[in-house]
């Protein structure tokens, strides 16, 4: 069943002096969506999440909300909406109570019964009940980031934009954050941005990732992962061998690309991580069989006790780096593994 | 159309009320204005009216509305809280209004504290067998403050909008209110007037209008004239129409 199209986006640019922020995007958010935005720092989210909110006009392109163009009808537009800005800003001096009752008035809720009855709900959802009469300048990062999601849903609107809802949160934080979009899901289109992959995989039905202002993925979590999940590397575990003896070993084979090999002195193993294909791309499937053989073949020439043999795919992260044409993790994973080896020597 | 006005200026008057910052102005601009009233028209002079106290508030403003003014919009700027603000379902106008509002109103619960003045000055400091104190004029000069405060708040509330930094729009703001205090100040008018027997006269009768002082002594001297509201409603418009300007060249 296609649910009806709550966010229609059609060529949206956004420049600033020399800098287009937002590109050329095009997409739709549908009612009942959890989308998650991805993208590094500066891809254009919240430039693209400002335009939607009208707080910026568009320099190309139309968007509509909810029917509402943002062109025509931006007070109809942010009418529809709930808006979380990055950082959640908040007016300090007043007290949560305050803060939310001012927000729901400017929102339209003008029936006293109606506007206490949505406070109420706010506040519970979002766990704000401790710290109802708190001036909002007293409360920590986290419970400030809950007003700002309690502001954004006081007036029960049909879609949420919340512009980095996680950030600046400590771990137990962001799990009871993530919840909160969760529950408030279950009933909203939520349309969030991020740059934490889990976050996508936790809560969202659908990704969508820019880079630069252009998007360049736009899938459920699990299908933008299988897009690029096909092993890049064979991760092998041996035990009680020197591992300088290994490294010299597996140098000599030209079934992977490049190999690196860490001694786990407590363990008493030895890791050794198998980088398959050409760098930058995903490597064929016979490549990646190829490797195993002959890694399989080296281990038995040796007489090295072989005790694990896999294929790592791409975590969302990878994907994400894939996606945004940055380059593949496993050549920071080179890195830190060349400087390890001098490490464990030392130790042994 | 007007509920968001309200809200916006409900909000704005509660941030003046609820924060120190707006009672240590108060209490400056009021220990300040009455005491030097006190000193001067008392003392000095010995002139039971209230003439002087009020040929002093264009000074006073000069200092005491920037600082009010200050921090309506730069706040918001500094805070963040303008996007909050901007993605409501308002129309700009009515934010820039509101504010103003809030502006106006704390200005005139502040001069209402200055209402003990009058009162003491016809109760208790009457001379013997004198008339009491003619309320008309003071009553035309306390509006005549209400319009002066007008001008320089609208002044200060654009200048407020072009910053984050209060500091900044302190100074803007009350160096714009110099400008518009200067020119209609009469020692400076006549300074004109002697620059040339030929056009100084002229120039001065033009530029002086203008001035804020100009249609300030007029409404104070208990005439109210519809030139000088057509004047100050003027200024004030065009101000905050920049104002609204402003805010909006940032989308």
């Amino acid at each position: 069943m296609a649910a009806e199209v709550l966010v229609d986006v059609q060529g949206l640019a956004k420049t600033y002096g020399p800098l287009r922020a937002v590109d050329g995007l095009t997409f739709q958010v549908r009612r009942g969506e959890i989308v998650g935005l991805l993208g590094a720092n500066g891809a254009g989210k919240s430039t693209l999440m400002k335009v939607l909110t009208c707080y910026l006009t568009p320099d190309e392109g139309t968007a509509t909300v909810a029917g509402c163009s943002i062109e025509s009808d931006p007070v109809g537009v942010r009418r529809r909406l709930g808006y979380l800005p990055e950082n959640a800003p908040l007016y300090t001096e007043m007290r949560v109570r305050e803060f939310l009752d001012f927000v729901a008035r400017m929102r339209g809720l003008n029936a006293r019964a109606r506007r206490m009855e949505r406070i109420e709900w706010a506040v519970e959802h979002c766990g704000l009940k401790p710290k109802y009469m708190a001036p909002i300048g007293t409360l920590s990062r986290g419970y400030r980031q809950r007003v700002g999601i309690a502001q954004a849903v006081v007036h029960d609107p049909d879609l949420l934009i919340l512009d980095e809802p996680t950030s600046g949160l400590d771990p137990i934080q962001i799990v009871e954050i993530r919840r909160l979009i969760a529950i408030i899901g279950q009933t909203k289109t939520v349309f969030f941005s991020t740059h934490i992959m889990q976050e996508v995989e936790a809560v969202c039905s659908r990704a969508i990732v820019i880079n630069k202002g252009r998007l360049v993925a736009d899938g459920s979590p699990t299908d933008l992962k299988a897009q690029t999940a096909r092993p890049g590397r064979l991760v092998a575990r041996l035990r009680g061998v020197d591992a300088s003896n290994v490294r010299k070993a597996l140098e000599g084979i030209s079934a992977w690309r490049k190999s690196s090999v860490r001694a786990v002195p407590d363990q008493g193993l030895v890791e050794c991580v198998l980088h398959v294909g050409a760098g930058g791309q995903q490597p064929e499937a016979r490549e990646v069989n190829a490797a195993g053989e002959a890694f399989f073949a080296a281990a038995r020439e040796h007489g090295w006790p072989l005790l694990d043999l896999h294929g790592e795919g791409m975590s969302l992260e990878d994907a994400f780096l894939a996606a945004t044409g940055h380059a593949p993790r496993d050549d920071d994973a080179q890195d830190a593994s060349a400087a390890e080896p001098a490490q464990t020597k030392a130790q042994g | 159309m007007i509920a968001p006005v309200f809200h916006i200026l409900r909000r704005e008057l509660a941030a003046y009320l609820n924060t120190p910052i707006g009672y240590v102005f108060v209490v400056f601009f009021l220990l300040l204005s009455c005491s030097f009233y006190v000193f001067l028209a008392l003392f000095v002079e010995g002139v039971s009216d209230m003439r002087g106290f009020f040929s002093w508030i264009p000074i006073f403003f000069l200092i005491f509305v920037p600082a009010i003014s200050m921090r309506l919009w730069s706040e918001d700027r500094k805070l963040g809280t303008l996007e909050l603000l901007l993605t409501f379902p308002l129309r700009t106008w009515q934010a820039v209004l509101g504010k103003f509002l809030a502006g106006l109103l704390f200005l005139a619960l502040t001069m209402l504290l200055t209402l003990h003045l009058p009162i003491v000055l016809d109760t208790y400091l009457r001379p013997e067998n004198q008339p009491g104190l003619d309320w008309g004029p003071v009553i035309g000069s306390y509006l005549g403050t209400l319009v002066l405060g007008m001008v320089y708040l609208s002044v200060g509330a654009f200048a407020s909008s072009l910053t984050g930094d209060q500091i900044v729009a302190f100074v803007i703001g009350a160096t714009l209110n110099g400008v518009f205090f200067l020119i209609g100040f009469p020692p400076f008018v006549s300074w004109i007037r002697d620059f040339s027997s030929e056009w100084g006269p002229r120039l001065a009768e033009f530029v002086q209008r203008f001035g804020v002082s100009y249609h300030y002594d007029s409404i104070a001297r208990g005439v109210v004239d519809t030139r000088d509201i057509v004047y100050a409603l003027t200024v004030t418009g065009f101000f905050l129409f920049l104002n609204h300007l402003v805010i909006e060249r940032r989308r």
